[in-house]
């Protein structure tokens, strides 16, 4: 006996088993090939000085007027268009300031994103971009601190896995310079 | 409908039941095995807001875990839950701070579509979340799939709804 339901059923089952095997699939195939990498990536500093604040330029409040703030300027040239295939939603690019303390081994800040949605807009040539993200240390201070900068990608695809990736960060090390004299704060 | 379930005898019936505890079972199991595989206490979520569009929107499912030994990273896109709150969190880790001493983490995070980031979702005076906090890294999504879990939570009746229907025909349907 074939009544509507179990033909519903049948039809049913049999759609979504299609349409996860597809997405199984799609998801399988760009978790094996990869996304590839960029063909170039480059990070530059340009300026940094340390100034001492409450605030950094995202507003959160420190709440000590002698916190520190390192404050840069960078460029960035990057062709990410490699990376966009047929199943690349968006890349999330990030440029992350990475330092080691006495205290802290491994410290991670990130300073500016974007996102990028086409292939169009993945050619990225910018000078003298200021950090977006408050440039600060776990303690509030940066004692000469040496760090490096690099570009971080991590590729949305439509379906599937999230794959990251980022620059070589050697050739953007800086050091923080002592913090500037304060006039009218 | 009912003439059948009618039909059925005790024997039946029981049986149609216990099919039912069989399947729920099954599915509770599976869920709980998947959880110990990736050591995330809810390894499948479903976004719930639009804090990380374009990335994510309402009603996508995203993948978690998270594995003992790996730390977070800057960049990962994290689920975490603060304390005594009951909804989850899905946005990416800008700042990290490992201690080295004890290797204790200090993260923050930050909603895509955010302006800024998330100390103001912790509790008062909370500056960071650590690795406790975190439920699972996001390792893959699928869009749109988890819509229904948005709708039953927007209209709760639906849940009935649909937990009825589903339960009469399991009910009736017989071989």
């Amino acid at each position: 006996m074939h009544n509507l339901s179990q033909r519903a059923n049948t039809a049913l089952s049999l759609a979504s088993t299609v349409l996860f095997s597809m997405l199984g699939l799609v998801a399988a195939i760009s978790f094996f090939t990869g996304y590839g990498s960029p063909s170039s990536a480059n990070v530059q500093v340009k300026n940094i000085k340390v100034v001492q604040s409450r605030y950094g330029p995202d507003y959160f409040d420190y709440g000590r007027k002698t916190s520190e703030f390192g404050v840069i300027k960078f460029d960035l040239d990057a062709d990410l268009s490699d990376l966009f295939n047929w199943n690349t939603k968006q890349l999330f690019v990030s440029v992350v300031a990475e330092y080691e303390t006495k205290t802290h081994n491994k410290n991670q800040v990130v300073i500016w994103d974007k996102i990028i949605r086409n292939k169009e807009s993945a050619k990225i040539s910018l000078r003298n971009v200021p950090n977006k993200y408050a440039l600060i240390d776990f303690s509030q201070k940066w004692r000469k601190q040496q760090a490096k900068l690099s570009l971080h990608w991590d590729v949305t695809p439509w379906v599937g896995t999230f794959q990251m990736g980022s620059s070589n960060a050697s050739t953007a090390v800086f050091t923080f310079p002592l913090v500037e004299n304060q006039s009218g704060r | 409908m009912l003439e059948e379930l009618r039909r059925l005898n005790g024997r039946q019936l029981a049986l149609q039941v216990l099919n039912i505890i069989m399947v729920l079972s099954s599915a509770m199991m599976i869920w709980k095995g998947v959880a110990l595989a990736t050591n995330s206490e809810s390894p499948v979520v479903v976004v719930l807001s639009g804090s990380m569009e374009p990335a994510f929107f309402r009603g996508d499912l995203l993948f978690l875990h998270n594995p003992v030994h790996e730390p977070i990273k800057a960049g990962d896109i994290c689920v975490f839950q603060i304390a005594q709150r009951d909804i989850p969190i899905v946005h990416r880790v800008i700042k990290v701070h490992d201690e080295a001493k004890t290797g204790k983490q200090y993260l923050l995070t930050k909603g895509d579509n955010n302006n800024i980031d998330d100390r103001g979702l912790y509790n008062p005076r909370q500056m960071w979340i650590n690795k406790e906090h975190i439920i699972g890294k996001a390792r893959g999504h699928v869009p749109y799939v988890g819509i229904v879990t948005i709708l039953m939570n927007d209209y709760p009746q639906l849940k009935y709804v649909i937990l009825g229907v589903l339960g009469f025909f399991v009910l009736v349907n017989r071989e």
